[in-house]
This record gives C-alpha cells, sequence and structure tokens, in this order.
C-alpha cells in the first residue's frame, strides 16, 4: 500500500501537483487519469521515491497477504523496523515507511517502477530481467543463483523465456515491454508503478498487459498506473485516481468515476456505456451522438 | 561472435603484434627474429637490468626501447578504449570519449604550462605528472559543475565542453606568448609512443590498473545506470553518484594514458564500438574485450607508423586519426541511417 500525507509532488518554484491524505490500496490496480501535462508522471516518479518532493510525505508498506507469501518462501521483507514514531510527523502505520527517508535499496525492493521512457541498452532479455534483482544484492554486486532462478521464472511467468537470449534492441516493442515487466516481477516489490506502460503497443499487446497488471493486482501487490486511455482505465481498472487542478482525486470505483461525471468534466468528453454479457462497455459519445470506442 | 572466440582471437591477435612491434621498427638494421627476441628477452634480469651485452645494439633496441614502447601501447590503449567504453554507457551518448570530459584540455593546460614556464630538464621530468593532474583536475571541475545540476548526462556533456573550451583559450594564450612552448605542445597533442622507458610507464601502469580492477567490481553497476536515469533509480540506485564514481574513473584511465603517451582518442571511440557490436554492451564481457581490443589496436597502429615511413616515424596519434575520422564518419552516416 502507499499513503500519501499532504504531499506536493513537482518542482519548487514552478509547478507542483497536491496529493492530499490518499491511499492506494492492495489488491487493487489503481489508474491515474489527467490531461498531458497535468503531473502524473512527475506524481509518479514522487511516489516511488526517485524525485524528491516539494513537500509532505509518503509511505508505503507491504500487503499482509503478499508478505505472508513471501516470508514463507524464506525472502526477508521488512529490511529494517520502520522508524520509531516521533509525536510531530504524521502517524506511522506499523509496517509502514517513508518513502523519502528510505535506503534506495530498501525502498527498490518495497516499490518497483517502471518509468515511459526506457533505454535499448545491447544486453539480452535474460540480463535486463536479472537487473530486477539487483537491489537484493550486496557489495560487491554479482547475481546468485537465487537471483538467476527468479529470473528464469519471472521470464516464465511473463511468457517471455523463448527470447531469453536474445537483444533487447532485436525485439519488437511488445516484447520488450513484457521483457521489461519480467524485470519489475524480478524485483518483487508489494508496491508496483507503472508510467504509460500501454504506450506504443498494439492493441492485444495493450489488452494483454492489463491483464498481466490486473493479475500481479490480483496476487495481493498495490499495482498503480498512470494511463493515457480513459476507455481501457474504465474497463480494466479497479480503482481510477483523477488528476485535475493540480490535485490528485481519492481513488474511486470505475462506476462512481463515470457517474460522478469527473471523467467529463476533466477531460471535456462525453462517455457512454452499453451492457454487455462480460459487464459495461465504455465509448466516447461525439456531438451527434455517434459512438466509437470499445 | 562467440565470446570466448573473440577472446581467443583478439588474444592472439595481440600477442602477434606484440611480438611484431619487438622485431622490427623503424631501425631497419635492427630487425631481429621472434626466436632472436624470445632469447634475448629471457636472458635479461630484470631485477638489475644486467644481461644485455653493450655491444649488442640490437638487443639494446629491442629490451631499451621497444619493449616498453610495445607495452606503453597495450596499457594505454587498454585504458582509452576502457575509458570510452565507460563514459559511452555513462553518458548514453554513443559518440562520448575521454575528451568530451575535458580530460585533454586541462592535461594539454598543464603540459603547455610546464614547456613554458619550466626549464627544459625539468619540464621533461614533471611532464607525465602534470600531464594526469590536469586530466584528473579538469575531470572533477566538469563534475562539480554538473553536481550543480544533479549531474545529469546533459550537463555534464556541455559542461565538458564548456571547460575545455575555456582551457583550451588560456592553451593558446600561452602558445601565442611563448611561442617556444608549441613544438612540444604539439608532439603532446598528437599523441606518440616514442621515448617511452619503464621508469615512465610505471606510473600509470599502477593507476590504470587500479581504474580497472575497481571497474571490474563495478560491472553490474554500469551496466544498471546504462538502463536509464529513472529505470536504475528505480532499482535503488543512487544514480548522480554513481555517475559521478565512474567519470572519475574513466578520467583517471584516460589520464594516466594521457601522461604517458599524449592525447589518444580515437582508441576511445573505435575499439568500444566494435567491441560492443560483437559482444553486446554487458560490461563484464564489453571491458574485458575493451582491454584486449584497445592494446591491439593501438599497438597495431603504432606499428604501422613505425613502419609506413622509414626511417621516419609518423608517431601514432597521426595512425589513429587516419584511421579513426574515416570510421567516425562511417558511424555517423550509419547512426542516420537507421
Amino acid at each position: 500500500m502507499i499513503r500519501t500525507h499532504d504531499l506536493y509532488a513537482g518542482y519548487q518554484d514552478a509547478f507542483s501537483i497536491h496529493c492530499p491524505d490518499i491511499s492506494f490500496a492492495d489488491g487493487c490496480l489503481t489508474a491515474v487519469v489527467g490531461e498531458n501535462g497535468s503531473g502524473k508522471s512527475t506524481l509518479l516518479r514522487t511516489l516511488a521515491g526517485i524525485a524528491a518532493p516539494v513537500r509532505g510525505e509518503a509511505f508505503a508498506s507491504e500487503c499482509a497477504c503478499y508478505c505472508a507469501a513471501a516470508v514463507s518462501s524464506g525472502k526477508k521483507v521488512f529490511a529494517d523496523e520502520p522508524a520509531g514514531e516521533t509525536a510531530a510527523a504524521p502517524a506511522v502505520l506499523s509496517g509502514e515507511e517513508n518513502i523519502f527517508s528510505m535506503e534506495p535499496s530498501i525502498r527498490a525492493r518495497r516499490i518497483s517502477y517502471l518509468p515511459q521512457s526506457r533505454n535499448v541498452p545491447e544486453i539480452s532479455a535474460y540480463r535486463l530481467v536479472l537487473h530486477g534483482r539487483f537491489p537484493y544484492l550486496s557489495w560487491p554486486r554479482r547475481y546468485r543463483k537465487e537471483d538467476e532462478e527468479e529470473a528464469e521464472r519471472c521470464m516464465q511467468e511473463m511468457g517471455v523465456y523463448t527470447l531469453r537470449d536474445r537483444r533487447l534492441s532485436d525485439l519488437s516493442g511488445g516484447e520488450r515491454q513484457r521483457v521489461y515487466l519480467a524485470m519489475l516481477l524480478a524485483q518483487n516489490a508489494g508496491n508496483v508503478l507503472m508510467d504509460e506502460p500501454a504506450t506504443y503497443l498494439d492493441i492485444h499487446h495493450q489488452m494483454r498487459l492489463m491483464e498481466m497488471s490486473k493479475k500481479l493486482a490480483a496476487e495481493g501487490r498495490c499495482v498503480i498506473m498512470v494511463m493515457h486511455d480513459l476507455l481501457m482505465a474504465l474497463q480494466y481498472a479497479d480503482r481510477i485516481a483523477v488528476v485535475s487542478d493540480q490535485t490528485v482525486t481519492e481513488p474511486m470505483e470505475p462506476e462512481k468515476a463515470f457517474s460522478s461525471g469527473i471523467l467529463e468534466r476533466t477531460f471535456g468528453v462525453r462517455i457512454g456505456r452499453i451492457s454487455t454479457a462480460d459487464g459495461w462497455r465504455y465509448y466516447y459519445e461525439t456531438v451527434e451522438g455517434t459512438a466509437f470506442g470499445h | 561472435m562467440k565470446t570466448s572466440r573473440f577472446f581467443a582471437v583478439t588474444f592472439c591477435l595481440l600477442l602477434v603484434t606484440g611480438l611484431l612491434s619487438l622485431c622490427i621498427g623503424s631501425a631497419s638494421q635492427a630487425s631481429a627474429s621472434p626466436l632472436r627476441v624470445l632469447k634475448i628477452l629471457t636472458s635479461v634480469n630484470w631485477f638489475n637490468g644486467t644481461g644485455i651485452a653493450d655491444a649488442d645494439k640490437t638487443a639494446r633496441i629491442i629490451t631499451l626501447i621497444r619493449l616498453p614502447r610495445t607495452l606503453g601501447a597495450w596499457i594505454a590503449g587498454a585504458a582509452v578504449a576502457v575509458s570510452g567504453a565507460v563514459l559511452q554507457g555513462v553518458l548514453a551518448n554513443p559518440l562520448a570519449a575521454p575528451g568530451i570530459i575535458g580530460i585533454h584540455a586541462g592535461a594539454g593546460l598543464l603540459v603547455v604550462l610546464c614547456l613554458a614556464f619550466l626549464p627544459a630538464a625539468a619540464a621533461a621530468l614533471v611532464l607525465p605528472f602534470a600531464a594526469f593532474a590536469g586530466a584528473l583536475g579538469a575531470a572533477l571541475l566538469v563534475v562539480a559543475i554538473a553536481q550543480k545540476t544533479g549531474a545529469s548526462r546533459i550537463t555534464i556533456v556541455l559542461s565538458g565542453i564548456a571547460v575545455s573550451y575555456v582551457l583550451n583559450g588560456i592553451i593558446d594564450t600561452i602558445t601565442t606568448l611563448v611561442p617556444d612552448a608549441l613544438g612540444g605542445y604539439s608532439d603532446f597533442r598528437i599523441g606518440g609512443l616514442d621515448g617511452l622507458t619503464m621508469t615512465k610507464i610505471v606510473p600509470s601502469a599502477c593507476i590504470i590498473a587500479a581504474a580497472l580492477i575497481v571497474l571490474m567490481l563495478l560491472t553490474n553497476e554500469l551496466d544498471v545506470l546504462t538502463l536509464g536515469e529513472d529505470t536504475a533509480a528505480g532499482l535503488g540506485m543512487r544514480t548522480a553518484g554513481m555517475r559521478i564514481l565512474f567519470l572519475i574513473l574513466s578520467a583517471a584511465l584516460a589520464g594516466g594514458a594521457v601522461s604517458m603517451c599524449g592525447m589518444i582518442s580515437f582508441v576511445g571511440l573505435i575499439v568500444p564500438h566494435i567491441c560492443r557490436r560483437l559482444l553486446g554492451a554487458e560490461s563484464g564481457r564489453l571491458l574485458p574485450g575493451c582491454i584486449l581490443g584497445g592494446a591491439f589496436f593501438l599497438n597495431l597502429c603504432d606499428l604501422i607508423g613505425r613502419l609506413a615511413a622509414r626511417p621516419y616515424e609518423l608517431p601514432v596519434g597521426i595512425i589513429l586519426s587516419l584511421i579513426g575520422g574515416p570510421f567516425f564518419i562511417a558511424l555517423i552516416l550509419r547512426r542516420h541511417r537507421q
């Protein structure tokens, strides 16, 4: 779970985005939507702990079910006990740690982050996935047998084991994306943050990505995904947080996001839906009332 | 190419070139067969320098001139190639070479200061140390400027260029006011391996060896940093500090090489590119590949320079430019096509 306390993300003297007391729940795929330039990516980088906040706090904890699984498999999840509570600071729940004061490698075991723009180094897919184990190594950082096994397991889980020895530059966009997801999986964090992972993917890869992200959430993780596609967010996400007027709303269920009209107000579109055997399917309404979309 | 085959082939090429560069040189009357060279080398007592008959001119040329020169080429070539490979990875810039973080300008400035203001004998003595200090000093200055802005890749490159311009301006001022320094500075700028002795090699070799050992312990860090700023940070790396550490290590490597043989830089561009194409960018393989490849390539260029215009010698820097320049152009064209 990731919880914010009066958090301002952004740049000191220019632009900041306000995240009041908000919780991103475990077991949920939370979509963060907002217009271009609204600061979604900045928010995500801040929640991942790789950008310093303007002010405010954010806390990360492992979810109970996920912890139990990790502990039973012999992995150490909590490297440190949470820092002692002080009177002035906001209350720190048990098992929570302040994202901005964590040791980076400890933080990376708890929060994994997939940036929007990624390099394509001339290394093999397997090697990239192996780097997901980087936060678990102590100096001198050499990958151990258990790291190699974990990397292979994650590649199998993402269905990219056959790409093991191919170079990243030789893979298609969808394949590369899944390899990066396998790396994220190998990082074995309870909180998974992804910045527009569906961009540039073919539609069937997008849908597969969403299914996989839902599965990660269903296993108990807190999955936060910045999304561009409102209809996909409505269809797949368990919760939707909307960024409007430089403020982030509490994550709400898609039903509420739809019926409250906040999406329509924020994005200046009209969204309609029809009932199907698989649940609601959403579409954009044009002025004339014709429809296109899912 | 299979990794093991690459290393086997490059290693053999390196030994053959090394042996050839002991056998033949610009002094054609002092050519020797490989067997003779091996015999001479094994008969020398390296601890007290005895075992070379004073009258045997060929043996003296081989042990006192060609051997240091060959070893110097190996060490400097390896250092500059690895330095280039690290910089290209850390700065995510395929055209990065040691000069890009001000190493050459810094070394050049201190060299020209020595040449202009010290008596010739003293200048010759302190020149290697001055070159190393200048190289490292300029790199630290670049890093200090870039650090103010979080040591992002682009500010490192920009401040490297800016610092180089300023230092080169000072160099030009000095050579204009003290034209006598121009000759020595020109030799340094072109870069050459002539006049190397064992005593000149040892300090550089120690620094270079130390930097190489540290780098080989940090190959996974280097690979993760190459994944990009945000990915590396997401994996729990302190990217700014790590980037600065790698800059200082590559400055030490290039500085050590510069202090031995002047500004040779194309090795740092050509060799990492070929190695990356053949071996991939994984540092655990790329850096050893660059060590072998750089040593071989500089040794080869030096050998060509010694033979091409016998009995004169062309400095290795000129041969490098003549081969490196066209390669650079081909590289740009190739990138443009992609």
